[in-house]
């Protein structure tokens, strides 16, 4: 809201006037930054944002820094995972540690591992790791019956290091689980809420 | 520069005010640009050496693998000749039509409906070319052995990476067979299943004559249809065969198998066998995480 600021004249005591004005001026100011311009004209001052400019951050996000990935927080069925036997929404902000290499394709994974019950097929609640974040080179191999397994996130190798990352699942997640029936083999589904 | 000193006179007051009104806060925007970046986000270029339009596909994952471009990795950025054009608007394709969407009709192309009453209706050319992400997998197969028809799977059941294929046009994946068919023996279904990443379209130029061909000055235009890394998973393989299960006497030839069949409801081992054909049907799907 714009307060009233009136022109004085000639003679008008200026000084109450002007310490509310100088409160409310201090109280406009905003700088520029990181991806918002300010423009400044005779009737007032203009920011803009640039939005789509800022990287995006959502569940899951990996950012890999030498041989250790951060992961920002999800969840899977409402469980938070853990990485090292830490939950990944802990203050230390615990970091997988990126061993083994990739595979023979360049290739390795971010990955969410769950433990399931196959009886009731949820997650067993209490497992040591219900859900829990790894490395990995063969994510498919990692698959058991009481197992299911996720990339979140491709990491593409260029020799020793990682080149990119690709992100992979990017969204809050729901598991189910189908039982084994005769030939026909157990499964694990993961879907984006 | 506004001092106390100079606050002390009207003019100098006048003078910061106008200060502070510059100061106000008038706006506040926010930019968002036209489309955010997001897997399989296509961008279309033209090759001046190869003189054609290619295609450059941000990497999207399947089952978190990427796709590949002939034996090129997504990851790796590979271009994607666009070369095998169709006039947008013509033939069918999904849902049996080929619609115009209206902003190419603001722009002068002719609709499709005109088009198809006319096909040579004046207007800007369009054409498109359609993206599309291909997974193989393993497909029902019968035979007919000894009389005795044989169910059994073609392909491999290890999936492979998926591919990207830049294709005139998308038709879907197949329709369910007839169960007829595949009775006859000797039959394979498909093995493989397809989504549509994005149509391209290029826009001839409002002065290039209907007979113009495809060059840097046609404008390119992408409508994209997958926006997120997708999963993909296909029904399960049927036992391996087993002909007690489909025990279907095929005596003389097929056709007469069959026409005895349909003439004759009653015969459970007919029915037997129609159920497992249309049960054991293998179909994937791709959804997105």
């Amino acid at each position: 809201m714009t307060p009233n600021l009136p022109d004085v004249r000639p003679g008008d005591p200026i000084l109450p006037a002007f310490e509310a004005v100088v409160r409310w001026d201090r109280a406009q100011q905003l700088e520029s930054g990181r991806n918002v311009r300010k423009r400044v004209m005779p009737f007032g001052t203009a920011y803009s944002a640039d939005q789509a400019a800022l990287p995006w951050s959502h569940p899951w996000k990996v950012v890999v820094s030498g041989m250790e990935a951060t992961v920002r927080a999800g969840a899977v069925q409402n469980v938070v995972p853990s990485i090292n036997g830490v939950l990944m929404t802990d203050a230390t902000q615990p970091k997988v540690k990126i061993e083994g290499g990739p595979n023979d394709d360049d290739e390795s994974w971010i990955a969410l591992v769950v433990t399931v019950l196959p009886e009731s097929g949820l997650i067993d609640l209490e497992a040591d790791e219900p859900a829990k974040i790894i490395h990995t080179n063969d994510w498919q191999s990692l698959e058991t019956e009481t197992t299911g397994v996720l990339p979140l996130a491709l990491l593409v190798w260029s020799g020793d290091s990682i080149g990119s990352v690709v992100a992979n699942a990017t969204m809050p997640l729901r598991y189910a689980y189908r039982a084994k029936d005769g030939t026909k083999p157990f499964r694990h589904f993961f879907f984006a809420v | 520069m506004i001092t106390p000193q100079s606050l002390r006179t009207a003019v100098g007051w006048n003078e910061f005010l106008r200060n502070v009104r510059r100061n106000r806060i008038v706006s506040l925007q926010r930019w968002v640009r036209k489309s955010s970046s997001h897997p399989w986000k296509t961008r279309v270029m033209w090759n001046e050496e190869d003189e054609r339009f290619e295609a450059i596909i941000k990497p999207g994952l399947v089952n978190g693998r990427a796709p590949l471009v002939g034996q090129v990795k997504l990851t790796d950025a590979p271009a994607i000749p666009l070369t095998a054009w169709r006039r947008a608007g013509t033939g069918t394709g999904l849902g049996g039509y080929d619609p115009i969407p209206s902003f190419f009709t603001n722009l002068g192309v002719a609709s499709a409906a005109e088009l198809a009453s006319d096909p040579n209706a004046s207007g800007r050319r369009l054409m498109a070319m359609d993206l599309v992400l291909q997974q193989d997998r393993p497909g029902l197969t019968t035979v007919d052995v000894g009389g005795v028809l044989t169910v059994g799977v073609q392909g491999s059941t290890k999936l492979p990476r998926a591919t990207i294929a830049a294709l005139p046009k998308f038709t879907g994946n197949p329709a369910a067979p007839d169960p007829l068919q595949q009775l006859a023996g000797n039959w394979t279904d498909s093995t493989r299943d397809s989504e549509l990443i994005c149509t391209v379209y290029v826009l001839a130029p409002e002065e290039a004559d209907s007979e113009a061909a495809i060059d840097e000055t046609w404008a390119p235009y992408v409508a994209h249809y997958l926006f997120r890394c997708v999963l993909y998973a296909h029904s399960d393989l049927p036992a391996t065969a087993n002909p007690d299960d489909v025990k279907v006497p095929m005596t003389g030839t097929a056709g007469d198998s069959q026409i005895s069949g349909i003439q004759d409801q009653q015969s459970a081992e007919f029915k037997r066998a129609i159920d497992f054909i249309t049960t054991k049907r293998i179909e994937g799907r791709f959804w997105s995480i």
